[in-house]
């Protein structure tokens, strides 16, 4: 009874209730970018990411008891998950909310209560605090079935799921890969492979469906049709003047992270290529008077997305790419469905992910986008939440600036505006600003 | 007493009789696979107390300071002795510190990163491991120009089987005798950079020395302690000052290494051995999925140490550790068991703050 009642409430929900409340919001007002100088216009697409994440969160609020749920990590293999029609939800992608809310100091209070420390990533503290205290931006979170962390975009995942899975009474499921030195050893691959298998036995099990391998093909080439076009939209900023920063890639990547898979999130992409191609065509720019042209390592501080940009701006600065927002266009190659086994593919795709390789590699990478995107600088956001992403930085720089390429380490944190001091970082940034005066 | 060699001293012993040195990096391997090819392996966790005049300008200040040891260390000359490394793929910082050193620092000797497996499906660890162990052998080949001998890591995990031996003794002996000073703890991490037949001599020795002169059981109450690494050492001291003394320890340095539960199997091959001594390490955060082993196995040893109190002594910043805290707190305070959480930076000397919490939990146990 319970089951034909909460499938009743799912439905009800987001096929009328949904598409109702978007009637409503499309004659709203807009808060997007301001179009003010020194921005260039807005990016129309904006109101529609707001409402595919919105229904994204608003499907969850309704899934439990109707769809298998996953908590997933950021690079997990959802397309296992994607073709057993789970709900997926990304603790990361809601810490990211609660960030950019400046959340994280009151939800943080909640484990820090219980004796984790503030040292710890301030996404996993946000999290499992919304996940003790139930507060949360979008609603209400389902319930997982299963949390399945993959560790290569950090171990801290492992650490953070294994809590969650303690505080929830939910099983983990690790999907181990071990870091990228150089080349993969074959045994690295057969091990990861195997694990994925395992995840796929496991979800079939939960969900009591057999994962079909035309479905699965078709979830993975949805996935690296998505990421393809992600890399192109990324492209776009090739172009001089941007059509788009590096701010708006933040927000824009919160599909490829979280709705890998779908037709909706490849259909979004799609629109935002056409959308900035047209704002090249008509020479729009992202920033008014765009006079030079940064790279950023790192994730962003969610918290001060606004700020940041505006200063930049107003100096003429603009942030045309990251490795972060690139790290999901980064391994599309490998995510190749027309492969005989489709686990191999995932397998090379989900080991060969930036966090997960060495500091060679990432310095070849940002050499890479410096050059294809006509960078003269890079900020390095050295991220006391992100210790795996950040440690090499100042080596890092170092050798930027041997290559002539102007370098700055920011030291900030992804979420937590306890680690922030804005005097402190404006100085700092004013001091890298004169290096371009010479 | 018994003469303990230094660090210094045992390397320059282990060069005069024609071996090679390892460094060996925090904190789960399996040292006879090094041994076995008559090489040292010397654990580096750098010496407490430094101060990071060379390694700041390379590792920010919110790193786990073992990373920020290591690297003033290797800077200021320390590893030159060495002539290859070994970096147990151990958490997020050990990881960055591989990679930082052969990538960014200029180190070009021959250099290992071993893989403990964290999934939890047995048989795709037992196969991962078999692998890895297999790599690390043609590594080892390649470094000592030797070819690998089944009978030398037979001797060698037979050697490391009476040295768990050995110190199962003496904690037996601690908890008879209540006996138990800094020295002990100098002697059991000798074992860091000593060949293992070698350390097995000095335990031995210091057990026949306690059997003779320590028969009187000293009025001392136990605590129970669990962490990292046992820096400054001067944790020992206070405890023992203080009337209390360590039965089982926790330290991923010292206790959680000791693999109880394996036994030589003269029915399979010594790497098969190897690999199931591996797999029955002790519960560890850096690879463990479930926090309640974890819980359950240090429930076993606070209850056969007959403790009074628990310290959890972490390294700052070190989020395996960190992150299981509170469920230790929760756990033993539900048993009505005082608990006191302490994280230092691998200091000479405790900072006073710390000293005085360390004090007072003592007091009020």
């Amino acid at each position: 009874m319970n089951k034909i009642l909460n499938r009743l409430k799912y439905y009800g929900a987001t096929r009328i209730l949904w598409p109702l409340s978007v009637k409503k919001r499309v004659s709203g007002k807009r808060s997007s970018p301001s179009g003010k100088p020194p921005f260039g216009p807005p990016l129309q697409i904006t109101r529609k990411l707001r409402e595919i994440m919105g229904f994204h969160y608003f499907e969850g609020r309704f899934s439990e008891g109707v769809k298998p749920v996953a908590w997933v990590t950021s690079g997990a293999p959802i397309e296992i998950l994607r073709a057993l029609d789970f709900f997926i939800f990304y603790p990361e992608n809601h810490a990211a909310m609660c960030c950019v809310q400046r959340l994280v100091p009151e939800l943080s209070a909640v484990v820090e209560e219980k004796g984790f420390s503030m040292d710890l990533c301030s996404y996993a503290r946000c999290d499992m605090g919304s996940a003790i205290s139930g507060k949360t931006p979008v609603g209400k979170v389902p319930k997982p079935d299963i949390l399945i962390a993959c560790t290569n975009i950090c171990q801290t995942v492992l650490y953070w799921y294994r809590s969650l899975s303690e505080m929830l009474g939910v099983p983990l499921v690790v999907i181990d890969t071990p870091f990228v030195y150089g080349d993969v050893p074959q045994h690295h691959l057969k091990y990861v492979k195997a694990q994925l298998e395992r995840v796929a036995d496991i979800a079939e099990d939960i969900s009591g469906r057999t994962l079909e391998l035309d479905r699965f093909s078709h979830v993975l080439r949805l996935s690296a049709d998505a990421s393809l076009l992600w890399g192109e939209a990324l492209a776009a900023s090739k172009h001089r003047p941007a059509p788009w920063t590096a701010f708006d890639q933040f927000v824009h990547m919160a599909p490829i992270v979280s709705l890998r898979g779908t037709y909706e999130c490849y259909a979004y992409y799609a629109e935002l290529v056409d959308e900035l191609r047209d704002r090249i065509y008509q020479g729009i720019s992202a920033v008014q008077t765009e006079k030079y042209r940064l790279l950023w390592d790192n994730l962003p501080v969610w918290f001060k997305l606004r700020d940041f940009s505006t200063i930049l701006a107003e100096e003429g600065f603009n942030i045309v790419i990251s490795t972060y927002t690139n790290a999901w266009y980064q391994s599309t190659a490998y995510l190749n469905s027309d492969e005989a086994d489709p686990f191999e593919a995932l397998t090379e795709a989900y080991i060969h992910i930036i966090l997960n390789m060495d500091l060679n590699h990432k310095l070849e990478l940002m050499e890479n986008l410096m050059k294809d995107y006509s960078c003269d600088g890079v900020i390095l956001h050295s991220d006391k939440s992100c210790k795996p992403y950040s440690i090499g930085q100042y080596d890092l720089k170092e050798k930027l600036l041997e290559k002539g390429f102007k370098a700055f380490v920011l030291e900030a944190d992804h979420g937590d505006p306890r680690f922030y001091t804005d005097e402190q970082v404006k100085n700092r940034l004013q001091a890298f600003f004169e290096m371009f005066s010479y | 007493m018994v003469a303990i060699p230094s660090r210094a001293q045992s390397i320059q012993d282990a060069k005069s009789k024609g071996a090679k040195i390892c460094a060996l990096f925090p904190v789960h391997f399996p040292r006879e696979l090094i041994e076995c090819f008559n090489i040292l392996p010397v654990e580096v966790w750098g010496p407490p107390g430094q101060e990071y005049n060379l390694a700041s300008k390379h590792v920010q200040p919110y790193i786990c300071p073992i990373i920020k040891n290591v690297v003033e260390f290797y800077l200021s000359g320390g590893m030159d002795v060495v002539d290859c490394a070994v970096f147990p793929h151990t958490c997020d910082s050990i990881q960055g510190l591989a990679t930082l050193f052969t990538d960014m620092l200029h180190w070009d000797k021959p250099t290992f990163v071993f893989f403990y497996p964290r999934t939890s499906t047995s048989e795709l660890k037992q196969q991962f491991l078999a692998d890895e162990i297999g790599k690390v052998i043609n590594f080892l080949e390649r470094v000592s120009g030797q070819p690998f001998e089944q009978g030398a890591l037979e001797s060698k995990i037979k050697a490391f089987e009476e040295n768990i031996h050995l110190r199962k003794q003496l904690i037996d002996h601690k908890k008879a005798t209540g006996f138990e000073s800094v020295e002990y703890w100098k002697l059991i991490r000798a074992g860091e950079y000593m060949f293992v037949e070698e350390h097995n001599k000095l335990l031995a020795a210091y057990l026949d020395y306690l059997k003779k002169n320590a028969d009187k059981r000293d009025q001392k109450r136990a605590v129970f302690i669990t962490g990292y690494v046992p820096e400054p050492m001067e944790v020992f001291e206070i405890i023992e000052k203080r009337g209390f003394y360590i039965v089982e320890d926790d330290y991923a340095a010292l206790g959680r290494r000791l693999v109880r539960s394996f036994k030589y199997n003269a029915d399979i091959s010594p790497i098969e051995n190897l690999v199931r001594k591996c797999l029955s390490f002790n519960p560890c955060p850096m690879f463990s999925q479930n926090v309640n082993d974890r819980l359950k196995y240090l429930t076993e040893l606070f209850q056969y140490s007959d403790a009074k109190g628990v310290i959890i002594h972490t390294v700052k910043f070190c989020e395996p550790e960190l992150f299981d805290v509170p469920f230790i707190e929760k756990h033993f305070k539900a048993m009505g068991v005082p608990v006191l959480f302490i994280d230092t930076n691998l200091e000479k000397k405790l900072l006073p703050r710390d000293r005085n919490r360390l004090e007072a939990f003592l007091e009020s146990v």
